[in-house]
């Protein structure tokens, strides 16, 4: 559970855009390993007021202030992965931004740990919590750990920070999307500030355009015209190789009907309104007739979905194989040239699609609006607009340094006319960091291709410094987003693609490839389609106790029928298991919960 | 006394960090199994964490499943267990039987370097080419065979368990039998010749008594994972379509436990686990030395 949710760093790394692309190819210029500066208990705690921004004196505007001596914040960062973080010499500890951070902001960043991968910080995390250790001032947690830290009461509160310091428009998504906040929350008290993702990722269908015009098909608008094309694409052998090896649908069923890519939430939601997950029970909760949740992959209209899907399977439009194979593996299918429909979010246009065009030179993966159903319904799910919370040691007494830094950080997001913008920051952080001037130009990638001399390059071989290592460590290294920032860019670009980028997110969407950006425009018009699953409650003790069998239970079940190895019919019959095996509780716990919770 | 403990002292002082060492690692930490009877909470510590008795084990047995994960683990481990032993020593015989010095060192190379990849890898490898349009079903489809979905279907998924699980492990299992066949004393062998016995009857009378120490202990040994069907192999290779023919302890465990951080219940299987294993070391070790006189240890 905890893998999948991490997925949900992708869209944020994915919109690093470029910068993490070039950074996987190029791989080199990776800094020293920093020693581990673990030594750093906060030495400033207790003369706070007389120096907290707002006292700077009033005529100052919002984003200039210095704390004057200055204070120290420890953190703590998974250091899993990242090529490309720093100028040779410099390290997490000290770069050009630490420095520029204490001479102008007078804020040092100390880590207490930094951890090759996420079970170690839990494994850190857990360890201070069973010696009562010292906890770093912020850092991020979810879960079970940040149910651990809630129960030990280890975490600071934050409601009084967040309406006296935080940016009106963090402000805003956390009453917006309220029902993020549940997990981080007891008996009141907001105890997290949650890392937003953009929300950008609901499924597209993929098609391979040029299939479609070589045996001249129409693009499909419906779930039966999209079943013609599954038919055509696995029979008519599109990719010319006089074989008989093409399938319709490349889709990953090993974790059943929805996972983070390949999944067929568009299919479920093209006959109903209730979407359907097996191997999570916190995931999908809708609401029946009657206002009272149930788990989508027991309501009976999940029946439709798995009769077309059975049928599909028997007739070899699908990847036979489809049950063992998880996500990146069913795209192999696809980018050998052996499949031309694949579901997913938009920017499999690069990765993995991409790829396609190493097999065959013309291929061309286009992103179509939903199919609809018999009843002209479409829908698909709303991926989770957060993953993590940023959460702060109950012993921190800085908290508003914190948010005057991510407030800066978000201001970068939104523009030069949001009044935390810091004019220092317009063309770039860091000049020869993360862009460089040619010219009166600010180029921010692809330096060779720009023609900047190789001195100017911010690595020796010209990749692009990931930034979030130097910028970021305080907010978990992860550029602070709000659910849908990007929408507006999208649209810009998707208008004119040669538009001048004015903001970090722009610059992020301009970076994407040209069947990325139509795909995320396709994905931005139909987000009034998404279902959001409505229980965002905690793990109750029912799902601890039972999940992981119903879990296995459903999932079997649903390969079981669309392999054809059991009838339609036994849907009856594991619905009755699933709720003589724990789902009946679990049933009944979610849904005094939504009675408590719903607005 | 005196003078054994001075000629001595030094041998004591070698093994002294060794002792050290397997107390501070192996000893102490079973301490801590203690949290199997607890549920225990790390924040709380082993002392302020609440006793819930044998609730873990009691969980363990009542859940629907765990007679299917049981059996199967059973099945798949036993199964991997004999074919193990089997499959090494008749490898090492024949390889034994090799005159050619050179030719035997390459082929010993060559087989023992599956061990080394590890599971992961070799499971993005086996759905390639145990897949229906698989080179091993192609190779099938040549004599006339329907292709078989090797990784999908509850038995054969069983059988590719076991038979990957042999040819990935068995060249380095027969390392250790290799080492005990150029033990042997030549003498026997040019007695027997002198005797005119058959290379049949030599491998016989000679070659397989003088290594039957070295089988029984190994076989023993492996008795102690009794209840490891190889967790990382089947982590890899199952998925929904085989979960009743291939979910183990291990695999369910790591959904249950520890994917949500539940040690007690983690260490709670562990400790059967082991519980079971030392039992059956036990007994084999008696029976080995009642029946065919042997002292393993």
């Amino acid at each position: 559970m905890m893998r999948r949710r991490r997925w949900t760093i992708l869209p944020s790394a994915v919109l690093t855009g470029s910068l993490l692309l070039t950074a996987c190819t190029n791989g080199g210029g990776d800094g020293d390993p920093e020693g581990a500066d673990a030594s750093a208990p906060a030495a400033t705690n207790g003369e706070t007021a007389s120096q907290s921004p707002a006292a700077n004196g009033e005529g100052k505007p919002k984003w200039d202030f210095k704390y004057d001596p200055p204070i120290t914040i420890t953190t703590a960062v998974v250091d899993e992965n990242r090529p490309n973080a720093f100028k040779p010499g410099e390290t997490l500890t000290n770069n050009s931004h630490s420095r520029w951070m204490e001479e102008n902001l007078g804020i040092i960043t100390k880590f207490d740990w930094i951890v090759g991968k996420f079970e170690d910080a839990d494994t850190k995390i857990r360890l201070a919590l069973s010696t009562n250790g010292k906890l770093p001032d912020t850092f991020t947690a979810q879960g079970d750990i940040l149910k651990d830290l809630l129960k030990a009461d280890r975490l600071l509160p934050l409601n009084d920070a967040i309406e006296k310091y935080a940016h009106p428009k963090l402000k805003e998504a956390i009453e917006k999307y309220s029902y993020t906040m549940p997990e981080a929350t007891k008996d009141g008290k907001i105890y997290g500030i949650p890392r937003f993702g953009m929300g950008d990722e609901g499924t597209v269908m993929w098609i391979r355009k040029d299939w479609l015009e070589k045996l001249s098909l129409q693009p499909p608008t419906t779930i039966a015209e999209l079943e013609n094309v599954l038919k055509a694409f696995s029979e008519r052998d599109p990719n010319g190789n006089d074989k008989d090896d093409e399938v319709g649908l490349a889709v990953p069923l090993k974790e059943g009907p929805w996972t983070w890519m390949g999944q067929t939430d568009a299919i479920a939601g093209a006959f109903s309104k209730q979407l359907l997950n097996t191997y999570d029970i916190k995931l999908f909760w809708n609401e029946d007739e009657n206002g009272n949740l149930v788990y989508g992959a027991v309501h009976p209209d999940a029946k439709k979905y798995l009769e077309t899907m059975t049928s599909w399977m028997a007739k070899g439009y699908m990847d036979k194989e489809a049950g063992i194979k998880d996500p990146s593996k069913a795209s192999e299918l696809a980018v050998s040239g052996m499949a031309g429909v694949m579901f997913g979010p938009y920017w499999m246009g690069s990765w993995p699609l991409g790829d396609t065009a190493k097999v065959d030179p013309n291929a061309q993966w286009q992103a179509y609006p939903l199919p609809a159903g018999p009843d002209g319904l479409k829908g698909k799910a709303q991926k989770p607009i957060y993953g993590s919370f940023s959460v702060f040691s109950k012993d921190f007494k800085n908290i508003e340094a914190w948010f005057a830094y991510y407030n800066k950080l978000l201001a970068k997001n939104l523009g030069p006319e949001d009044p935390y913008f810091d004019p220092r920051f317009e063309k770039g952080f860091h000049e020869g960091y993360d862009y460089v001037i040619k010219d009166g130009k600010v180029i921010t990638g692809n330096y060779e291709a720009a023609g900047v001399p190789k001195e100017q390059w911010p690595l020796p071989d010209g990749a692009s410094i990931d930034m979030r290592w130097m910028v970021y460590p305080l907010t978990g290294t992860g550029n602070p987003l709000l659910p849908y920032m990007n929408a507006e860019a999208i649209k810009k670009f998707t208008a004119d693609p040669n538009a001048e980028a004015t903001s970090p997110i722009e610059q992020s969407v301009k970076g994407l490839n040209a069947a990325q950006l139509a795909a995320a425009s396709v994905a931005v018009s139909e987000q009034g389609l998404e279902i959001p699953n409505r229980y965002t409650g905690p793990l109750t003790d029912g799902m601890a106790k039972h999940g992981e069998f119903l879990q296995k239970l459903a999932t079997e079940s649903y390969l079981h029928i669309i392999y054809g190895e059991k009838p339609l019919s036994s849907f009856d019959e594991f619905v009755a298991q699933f709720y003589k095996n724990g789902g009946d509780v679990i049933t009944k716990e979610v849904n005094e919960w939504y009675k408590a919770n719903k607005k | 006394m005196r003078n054994y403990w001075i000629r001595t002292w030094p041998y004591h002082a070698l093994l002294l960090p060794a002792v050290l060492l397997c107390l501070v690692f192996s000893y102490v930490p079973m301490a801590g199994l203690v949290i199997a009877f607890q549920r225990y909470e790390p924040w709380m510590g082993i002392g302020g964490s609440e006793w819930v008795g044998l609730e873990h084990f009691r969980y363990l047995f009542s859940y629907p499943d765990s007679r299917q994960v049981i059996v199967n683990t059973l099945v798949i481990a036993v199964s991997k267990l004999i074919l193990q032993l089997v499959v090494p020593i008749v490898f090492a015989l024949m390889l034994n039987e090799l005159r050619k010095m050179a030719l035997k060192r390459v082929i010993q190379t060559l087989v023992y370097l599956p061990h080394f990849i590890s599971w992961v890898v070799l499971g993005g490898i086996l759905i390639d080419i145990l897949g229906t349009g698989g080179i091993v079903n192609r190779f099938l489809g040549l004599w006339g065979i329907e292709p078989i979905f090797f990784l999908g279907h509850g038995d054969w998924f069983r059988v590719t368990l076991v038979a990957s699980d042999v040819w990935k492990e068995f060249g380095f299992s027969a390392i250790i039998f290799l080492a005990a066949l150029s033990n042997i004393n030549p003498a026997l062998y040019e007695a027997a010749e002198i005797d005119g016995a058959t290379k049949w009857k030599q491998m016989l009378y000679v070659t397989l008594p003088s290594i039957l120490p070295i089988i029984v202990v190994v076989g023993t040994l492996s008795l102690g994972r009794i209840l490891d069907a190889g967790f990382d192999q089947i982590l890899n290779l199952y998925n929904p379509l085989v979960y009743s023919k291939g979910d183990i302890i291990d695999t369910f465990v790591y959904r249950v436990g520890l994917t949500k951080g539940e040690f007690s219940f983690g260490t709670a299987v562990g400790l059967f686990k082991s519980t079971v294993g030392l039992f059956l070391i036990v007994l084999s070790y008696r029976l080995a030395y009642r029946i065919a006189n042997y002292r393993i240890f």
